[in-house]
């Protein structure tokens, strides 16, 4: 009964969280909005600063920054999705194995490592090796931590379909092949699809470990912003973090929906 | 018996036992989940006493609201309508940690990371017992469940039946007004649950505590209960002893429920208010008991074990097909108008004439045995 | 042998293939983080070069440097040095602050969530998630302009005439508190929310038959069962905690420092003293290995009773 699952104050502490959580991401999204240069009085509504993300001084700089961030992500992800359905294959498919106990610390080793540590050894690395830093170096970091992020889901899902259904299949006279793609693939399809947005917007939001590994010159969007932060919270930076937010809520919105589609094929 | 005796000078929330008191009454409760579209009606005008130290039980098909019935008497459900009394006390406004009444879940929901000790001893301790009586008191409720090797275990390290003895203890150890148990049996195996129907019978007559048991298995009922109540889709449709539901059954559901019987639609051609002659299949008309209530029409039940199978049978039929069950076989006969019917013969008789499937052949019964029904 | 056999297993019917299978994964982990993490120790123990960089050399100054104070000259006896290990000790006191308080309010909220109705659960909890994805950076720097001097909340503050003149918040170790609270509270929701939603709520009413009240059914039955789930938040929350560098950077500002700031400042910084940043990533790395350890090991000891 509900009287013995509720308790006075709780929903003052859910509120509390919320108000806190969304507090200052809804003000600076308000403000993004703000006609006035001064990042403390309202002088009505208006769309200059977004304007100015596209079009102003800045916006070349921005607009080589998103692109950069944009191509990672989308490689990296594709990579670290790839590279962790196979891996998850073999950790959940492949019997037991000598080294399958590393291989797991192996895969989530990345979540463990704290990332200021990560990226201090990726960088000591690089310039040991003469590796000349720059989107390249960029790119294999951000695979690197986004195994794990993809591997999660997949694996999930992986072990949720039972072994029957390929046996299934290979009674009815598929190979391993087809049985492979044509059955135990599609019902993998939710899991790999939501490890690949995970480890996109962990790409997309990674600072600390760009920041050590990016040549000089070169900018994702965060490293841009935060360097940009540094001369002071301008404007237009809110209006910037107002479309990354977008993008992250659509992104939480179709993973939700992934997952949700995901359960009822069950 | 000093069982008991300590039991009776317990006291909680202002109730006191007398003897011959109801220990529950059940007045007009109404429960329905849920509202407009989705408003499912659970319980639907329910009125019943169970007396004091009457082993009771709630019998019916899933779904029929048994559950419901339990959890708002523990108080973990409200009623839509109506009213619950333990000892003549209105309960609710009392909530569930204030009922002196216990409940064996029907999962059991022992605490996983308490000792089976400390479990027991639960109730006692937040009653705020001091800690010899309850070390004195769980000692003694696992003496009585027989798990005094298994003290100092977890939960998750016994059998199916330790824990349902566990969870027994444990609603047993603060001494209740009134004990539910949920399908406590559903869990074990065959065997098991035999030996538990005459340990929770003996157990009850020993602590002369008032069970409320939950079942949907007939057999349990019967076996163990002083009285039944017969549920079916949120309504009572019987309540009474064992004998007076198998025997007397009420209504087509209960009869139907009930062991096993034959249905057989008739005509009321005559005879009294309590005594109408029917006629059934083949033309046969005989008096025999029931309420016809006027009607024109009926429906008759007869148990397999009262029909006799013969060569020279008063009412002709034809042998269908057999199935063995061990201790007896169930003949699946067909009467001249088609109206199937099953008898039970008993294996190993010395007229163990075999009737073969096809066999021609004939039923005769008593008109004692058949009982007119209410539709 | 039995390994090459083909195996009865149900799911071993990858098996021949699983070593082509974990190859990259071997490789590119190995390759690009435990090789360099291990190089990391190496360059701990090297000498430090001018600008950035090392000698290969060895020494163990770096190491003395962090612990040790040896006096100007050098020629003193050796006393133990609390700059660097003061910054440590603040971080962690720091992200074990951040950890108490995400728990204080994350409870209740995966609580509370956990406890709706299914429609309404998944609405609360996606305005928690929301959140969780959301760019750290621009979370962290949304809240430095929330509590900037001139910013929102002080206005508000001086508005309703609460205060007369700005509150100082920014720069302080308030507000390093505040961020890493912010930042990471739903990472102890989250998995406080999956242990209450698989919480075995016939144990609250067999708790309250027993006449145990609310409360104390909440601290001695429910907090004890879903206590995997707490301390899985807990370490979701003081790991990246302890190296922050977000935090601290932007709402710490120069003196409120924590081992993130310290490390990143010995690469990209002034001090440009590469073997001590290694060092310090080093004893951090340990810190939190220690403290995995011992998670793990509980986990191993809980699963085997
Ligand atoms: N919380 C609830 N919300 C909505 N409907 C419910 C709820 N609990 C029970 N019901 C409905 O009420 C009816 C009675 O349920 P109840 O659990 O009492 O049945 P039962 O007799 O105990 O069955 P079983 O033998 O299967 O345990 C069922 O139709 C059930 O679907
Ligand atoms: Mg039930």
């Amino acid at each position: 009964m509900s009287r013995l699952r509720n308790y006075p104050g709780f929903l003052g502490m859910t509120i509390f969280c919320l108000v806190l959580l969304y507090a200052p991401l809804i003000i600076v999204m308000i403000y993004s909005f703000n006609e006035s240069a001064s990042i403390t009085r309202w002088g009505g509504f208006s769309l200059v600063w977004y304007e100015d993300v596209f079009f102003g001084a800045e916006s070349a700089k921005f607009k080589s920054a998103a692109w950069n961030s944009l191509v990672i992500a989308v490689c990296a992800a594709t990579s670290a999705t790839v590279i962790a359905t196979l891996a998850a294959l073999a950790m959940l498919r492949g019997g037991s194995f000598r080294g399958k106990s590393a291989s797991f610390a192996l895969i989530n080793l990345p979540l463990m490592v704290p990332e200021i540590v990560t990226a201090v050894a990726t960088l000591i690395f690089f310039s040991t090796i003469g590796f000349q830093r720059g989107l390249l170096t960029i790119l294999l970091a951000h695979i690197v931590f986004c195994i794990p992020f993809a591997y999660l889901p997949i694996a999930a899902r992986l072990q949720g379909i039972e072994a029957h259904f390929e046996q299934a299949a290979m009674d009815l006279y598929a190979s391993r092949w087809q049985a492979f793609r044509l059955v135990l693939m599609p019902l993998m399809m939710p899991g790999i699809i939501a490890g690949f947005l995970l480890a996109f917007i962990i790409s997309l939001d990674d600072f600390i470990i760009t920041n050590f590994v990016k040549g000089a010159g070169i900018e994702t969007l965060p490293t841009a912003i935060f360097g940009a932060v540094k001369q002071g919270i301008k404007p237009n930076i809110m209006a910037i973090s107002t479309l990354m937010l977008l993008v992250s809520v659509v992104f939480v919105t179709a993973s939700y929906f992934v997952s949700k589609l995901g359960n009822q094929n069950r | 018996m000093q069982l008991r005796h300590r039991l009776s000078n317990t006291d909680r929330g202002g109730i006191t036992v007398t003897s011959s008191t109801k220990a529950v009454e059940i007045v007009g409760v109404h429960k329905h989940f849920g509202a407009g579209a989705h408003k499912a009606v659970a319980l639907d005008n329910i009125n019943l006493d169970v007396r004091d130290n009457e082993f009771f039980t709630l019998l019916g098909p899933s779904g029929c609201g048994k559950t419901t019935l339990l959890r708002i008497i523990a108080g973990f459900e409200s009623v839509s309508d109506g009213d619950v009394l333990l000892y003549g006390k209105r309960l609710a406004e009392l909530a569930p940690n204030k009922r002196p009444i216990n409940t064996v879940f029907q999962n059991y929901a022992l605490f996983p990371h308490f000792s089976v000790a400390e479990n027991v001893g639960f109730g006692l301790r937040m009653l705020g017992k001091s800690k010899s009586e309850i070390d004195d008191r769980v000692k003694e409720m696992l003496r009585l469940t027989q798990l005094q090797a298994m003290a100092e275990r977890k939960p998750s390290q016994l059998s199916g039946g330790q824990q349902q003895r566990v969870a027994l203890a444990r609603a047993l150890a603060p001494a209740p007004k009134l004990l539910l148990l949920d399908e406590p049996l559903s869990a074990l195996d065959l065997k098991l649950r035999h030996q538990m129907r005459i340990e929770l019978k003996q157990i009850q007559q020993e602590t002369g505590i008032t069970f409320v048991f939950v079942t949907h298995d007939q057999d349990e009922a019967l076996s163990m209960s002083d009285r039944i109540a017969v549920m079916s889709a949120g309504k009572l449709q019987q309540v009474g002893t064992a004998e007076e539901i198998y025997e007397a059954p009420r209504n087509r559901f209960v009869a139907d429920f009930i062991g096993e019987t034959n249905l057989i639609d008739a005509d009321i051609v005559g005879g009294t208010e309590t005594h109408p002659r029917v006629r059934i299949a083949g033309g046969i008309e005989m008096d025999v008991a029931g309420v016809a209530g006027g009607a024109r029409s009926a429906c008759i039940s007869i148990r397999p074990e009262r029909i006799t199978l013969s060569h020279d049978g008063r009412l002709p039929c034809v042998v269908d097909k057999l199935v063995y069950l061990g201790t007896d076989t169930h003949y699946h006969v067909r009467l001249g108008d088609g109206t199937p019917m099953i008898v039970r013969r008993q294996n190993g008789g010395s007229d163990a004439t075999a009737f073969r499937p096809g066999d021609t052949a004939g039923v005769t019964f008593d008109p004692a045995a058949i009982k007119v029904l209410a539709s | 042998m039995a390994g090459q056999l083909p195996s009865n297993d149900d799911s071993a019917a990858f098996a021949p293939a699983r070593v082509w299978l974990m190859l990259p994964t071997w490789a590119l982990i190995g390759f690009f983080l435990l090789l360099p993490v291990l190089l990391m120790l190496v360059y701990s123990f090297l000498t430090k070069e001018f600008r950035g960089g090392v000698i290969w050399e060895f020494s163990l100054e770096s190491y003395d440097r962090f612990f040790l104070d040896r006096g100007l000259f050098g020629d003193e006896p050796p006393k133990i040095e609390w700059t660097y290990i003061g910054i440590f000790w603040r971080s962690a006191w720091q992200a074990g602050l951040a950890t108490l308080l995400c728990l204080l309010v994350g409870f209740p909220t995966a609580w509370f969530i956990a406890t709706r109705p299914p429609q309404t659960r998944s609405i609360w909890l996606f305005l928690v998630t929301i959140p969780y994805w959301v760019n750290l950076l621009i979370r962290t720097v949304s809240m430095k302009f929330l509590i900037r001097d001139n910013g929102p909340v002080n206005e508000l503050l001086m508005a309703l005439g609460v205060l007369d003149a700005p509150f100082t918040m920014i720069n302080t170790n308030f507000a390093v508190q505040l961020g890493l609270f912010y930042s990471y509270l739903p990472f102890m929701v989250l998995p406080i929310y999956a242990a209450v939603e698989r919480y075995n709520f016939a144990l609250t009413e067999a708790a309250a038959d027993l006449y145990a009240t609310r409360w104390v059914t909440l601290w001695l039955i429910v907090i004890p069962v879903v206590r995997p789930g707490i301390i899985a938040g807990s370490i979701l929350v003081f790991v990246p905690s302890l190296g922050a560098f977000l935090a601290p950077d932007l709402l710490g500002g120069a003196k409120n420092w924590m081992i993130g700031s310290l490390i990143e400042d010995q690469f990209k910084g002034a001090a440009g003293n590469w073997p001590f940043g290694a060092a310090v990533a080093m004893v951090l790395l340990s810190v939190v290995l220690v403290v995995l350890f011992i998670y793990a090991r509980s986990q191993t000891r809980a699963g085997a009773r």
